[in-house]
């Protein structure tokens, strides 16, 4: 099931609301019971036989929490533990996500003789995997109290989250579903949740899916695209992922706020970054998030013990030495950035969406290391050219990251370089012509060009969804925008923009329209 | 902000709860948000089945739903009921001619099927004498209509209009809440629909009577068919849907014959419907050039649509032939 769908937002979402403040007289396990009931629902929707394998999982690896969690156990033996659940998730995931793309790709190339076709990926199974491995690793290392199977089921299934995250650790969410903290719905977690539910679906229903066709065209035939077509495409889809899966992060944060749940924000105004390290730090954050802590931080510590045991030095002055970069920077970076493509998919495309990240972190990291604060370099590239260099690079990998296959993700590379000159007229052009009416303004370049502004507009020049709305925690600083202190509050004046708003983008809801970040 | 700052900030309390004149701004708040988008299905159940969308939608096939259920006292010895392809490809005239038996095609939409079963063939065989010739006829995939909920081709706008037509309205939401996305895509589609069409221009008064002046055959202006690119993928037929419809329509004195629909010879699913419904349907999958149908590979043209009634009299001829001889025995 959607957010996006009628049947979510009319059916589902009112009952799920209703049922819950209706149990909270019979107290926290009848609550628990029927987040769990309805997130199983929630799931089995799309398709009930896949339900069973997220009921083994979540059982399986609750054993595995009790095995690794038991206190009477040597360190040793938990350790043990903690490396076959991984190794079991890690497998379970390696079966439905890259065995079979694996196993076409060597046929294709020959290598092998038998096709063994392709296989229905569970929706989400990348999500609940990691969210579980998380809670493992957590519970080995006595961050996460071992929980029930209720609590724990529901900590992995609560529907906000399971299909494409955020990503949440179990000290996030486990505090807040132990006794005392879940007592029924608030009125101002409501409405504070049911605003930001209606400014993330208006982020995918009004613009992700409107600036889609052209992108999705682009992608589709990329050779029938000429320079000006594919620069519009390829800008279209740079919007249309951001303001997707940016938009199902605050639906899903406002969705866990109306039940009073606290989920950590998963974007932060990516496109505003002046450096692509500050960029991992706005865009999927929980993802980077995830990565940073249970990869790239055990990586460098083991790096940086192995140079200690050796008498090395481990500080920032040894980072700059060639072997000190290559070791403390380089391979902790592209060994992360690799695994954050390959995570995306089996596809050639996502490994080198994750190796050109990792080089471009490399390089901002050399940047960052070699010419210091004050540097005289520093003053050659103020933040505007900063913002707009790193974005440049957001592009390219982006180009990588929806292309079809690597071939592709070049040839249109070269479409926007101008290797292939003008080529085909946009107007005119039968891909154009054929995009839906409901995104009309596609059609004509200077349209096409307006809207694509506009959303540098929104990206650029405005706050962001958790700034509008005050949830920013006080310590941290709004970024800047051209209305600093636009700012939400349950006024008359917001019910009604926001219920205008609610009203368009669920007339324009497309039950064919798919989230993006549903097929990782 | 996370849990750990509501514990930071309540001194590890949950948070206080809003006071009481607080909390009737929120509820106040809320309130259109929560309504005003439910206003937006009841103004689809009220608007679009009426009179005035049909005419003012552009599109005939909403003017002329459920033909079969609208007919009284009508002369038809032999009946097609169907899908799409029936309703386009089947011209009761030219059946008519060569049998020397009056036919009607009370044809829809694959929709209907999927949403209302046989409730127009029900309609029309209450209020009209039974048959000689029952004729089920369906695109090959459409013999498993469940299967269709896949095909994104496929809509079942027409069905749900025309099921918001029968009276009680609650009980067809009620109904419809078996496939809930059926009805809620319906509700925004139509909502959306019906405000752009406030202004349209109705469709021409005769349009109502199209399907009354061929027996029931439509007609499409798609452009013809040029190749077999971008095919629907097979679908396996409802082996138990398709023995219901002969049980439930079994009478004493009419026969009831289940066709599957012929296909472009270049349709890469011949083989696997040959293979599939061998033995299941009465007729046998025959093929047509690509040019005898519309875009898609299912709907036939005008020209396209003349073997194939020929092919459909043929057959009936032959039962009629086999019946006479059993008879004489």
């Amino acid at each position: 099931m959607l957010f996006s769908s009628g049947t979510f937002i009319f059916l589902f979402l009112p009952i799920s609301l209703i049922g819950y403040q209706l149990l909270s007289y019979l107290g926290r396990r009848a609550l628990l019971g029927w987040l769990a009931a309805t997130s199983l629902f929630f799931y089995g929707f799309w398709n009930p036989r896949y339900l069973l394998l997220l009921a083994a999982s979540i059982l399986i690896n609750f054993l595995f929490s009790i095995a690794v969690g038991r206190e009477s156990s040597s360190e040793g033996t938990r350790g043990r533990w903690l490396f076959g659940a991984v190794a079991a998730n890690l497998l379970l995931l390696g079966w439905f996500k890259y065995l079979f793309p694996l196993l076409g790709f060597f046929h294709y190339y020959g290598l092998l003789s038998s096709d063994y076709g392709e296989i229905l990926l569970p929706l989400g199974i990348s999500f609940f995997t990691f969210t579980q491995i998380a809670y493992l690793i957590d519970v080995k290392q006595g961050v996460a109290k071992r929980q029930g199977l209720l609590t724990y089921s529901v900590f992995v299934t609560f529907f906000p989250h399971l299909i494409a995250g955020p990503i949440i650790h179990p000290r996030e969410i486990m505090p807040q579903l132990e006794e005392g903290r879940l007592r029924g719905l608030r009125v101002d977690d409501v409405a504070l949740g049911l605003s930001w539910f209606v400014m993330g679906l208006a982020k995918k229903v009004l613009i992700a899916d409107r600036v889609a066709p052209l992108a999705g065209a682009l992608y589709t035939h990329p050779q029938s695209f000429g320079m000006v077509a594919t620069w519009l495409g390829a800008l279209c889809y740079v919007m249309q992922l951001y303001f997707d899966f940016s938009g199902y992060s605050d639906m899903a944060l406002g969705l866990a706020r109306m039940f009073s749940i606290e989920f950590p924000f998963n974007f932060n105004s990516p496109y505003k970054s002046s450096s692509v390290i500050v960029f991992w730090t706005r865009w999927h954050m929980t993802l980077s998030r995830y990565l940073a802590e249970y990869l790239y931080t055990p990586l460098l510590r083991a790096v940086n013990s192995r140079r200690m045991d050796q008498g090395k030095k481990v500080s920032r002055k040894a980072q700059t030495t060639p072997e000190g970069f290559l070791w403390m920077v380089f391979y902790p970076l592209m060994t992360t950035m690799f695994l954050a493509g390959v995570w995306h998919g089996a596809g050639l495309q996502f490994l080198a969406f994750g190796v050109f990240h990792g080089s471009l972190l490399v390089i901002n990291h050399a940047w960052r290391l070699f010419t210091p604060k004050g540097h005289p370099l520093h003053a050659k590239l103020p933040t505007p050219a900063a913002v707009l260099l790193t974005f440049a690079g957001v592009v390219v990998s982006l180009v990588f990251f929806r292309a079809q296959s690597v071939s592709d993700a070049f040839y249109v590379l070269g479409t926007m370089a101008g290797l292939h000159g003008a080529g085909s007229a946009f107007v005119g052009n039968p891909l154009i012509r054929a995009i839906p009416t409901m995104s009309w303004f596609l059609h004509s370049p200077v349209s096409a060009s307006v809207a694509v502004s506009l959303c540098f507009f929104v990206v650029w020049a405005m706050p962001n969804t958790q700034e509008i709305l005050g949830q920013k925690p006080h310590d941290e600083v709004r970024l800047p925008s051209v209305i600093p202190n636009f700012a939400w509050k349950p006024s008359a004046v917001w019910s009604v923009a926001l219920t205008i708003l609610f009203c368009a983008s669920i007339l324009l809801l497309d039950a064919n329209a798919q989230f993006l970040y549903f097929q990782f | 902000m996370v849990a750990s700052d509501i514990q930071r900030e309540t001194n590890g309390e949950s948070p206080a709860l809003a006071r009481p004149d607080r909390r009737l701004r929120l509820y106040l708040y809320i309130a259109p948000l929560i309504l005003v988008p439910f206003l937006l299905l009841l103004f689809a159940i009220v608007a679009v089945p009426t009179d005035r969308f049909a005419e003012h939608s552009g599109d005939p096939f909403l003017v002329t739903l459920g033909y079969g259920a609208l007919l009284h006292g009508a002369d038809c010895k032999i009946v097609i009921y169907g899908d799409s392809t029936a309703m386009i490809g089947i011209n009761p005239d030219l059946i008519a001619q060569r049998t020397g038996m009056t036919t009607c095609n009370i044809a829809e939409t694959e929709g209907m099927s999927m949403v209302n079963g046989t409730m127009v063939l029900d309609r029309f065989l209450e209020n009209n004498p039974r048959p000689k010739f029952l004729v089920f006829f369906y695109g090959p995939e459409d013999l498993d209509p469940e299967s269709q909920r896949r095909n994104t081709y496929v809509t079942t706008f027409e069905a749900v209009t025309w099921r918001f037509r029968q009276p009680h309205p609650l009980l067809s939401v009620l109904a419809l809440m078996r496939h809930p996305e059926d009805f809620f895509s319906w509700a925004i589609h139509g909502a959306r629909w019906a405000m752009d069409s406030v202004n349209a221009k109705p469709l021409p008064p005769e349009t109502r009577l199209l399907r009354f002046k061929t027996h029931g055959q439509a007609f499409l202006k798609d452009p013809v068919m040029k190749d077999c690119t971008n095919m629907q993928p097979p679908a396996a037929p409802d082996r138990a849907w398709v023995a219901s419809l002969r049980s439930k329509y079994a009478a004493p004195g009419s026969t009831v014959l289940v066709d599957a629909m012929m296909m472009p010879d270049c349709d890469p699913g011949i083989e696997f419907y040959k293979r599939e419904l061998a033995g299941l349907i009465d007729n046998q999958i025959e093929t047509l050039p690509p040019s005898d149908f519309h875009s898609g590979g299912r709907h036939a043209t005008q020209a396209g649509s003349i073997p194939l009634s020929k092919s459909l009299a043929d057959q009936i001829l032959r039962h009629m032939a086999t019946e006479t001889t059993t008879g004489a025995h």
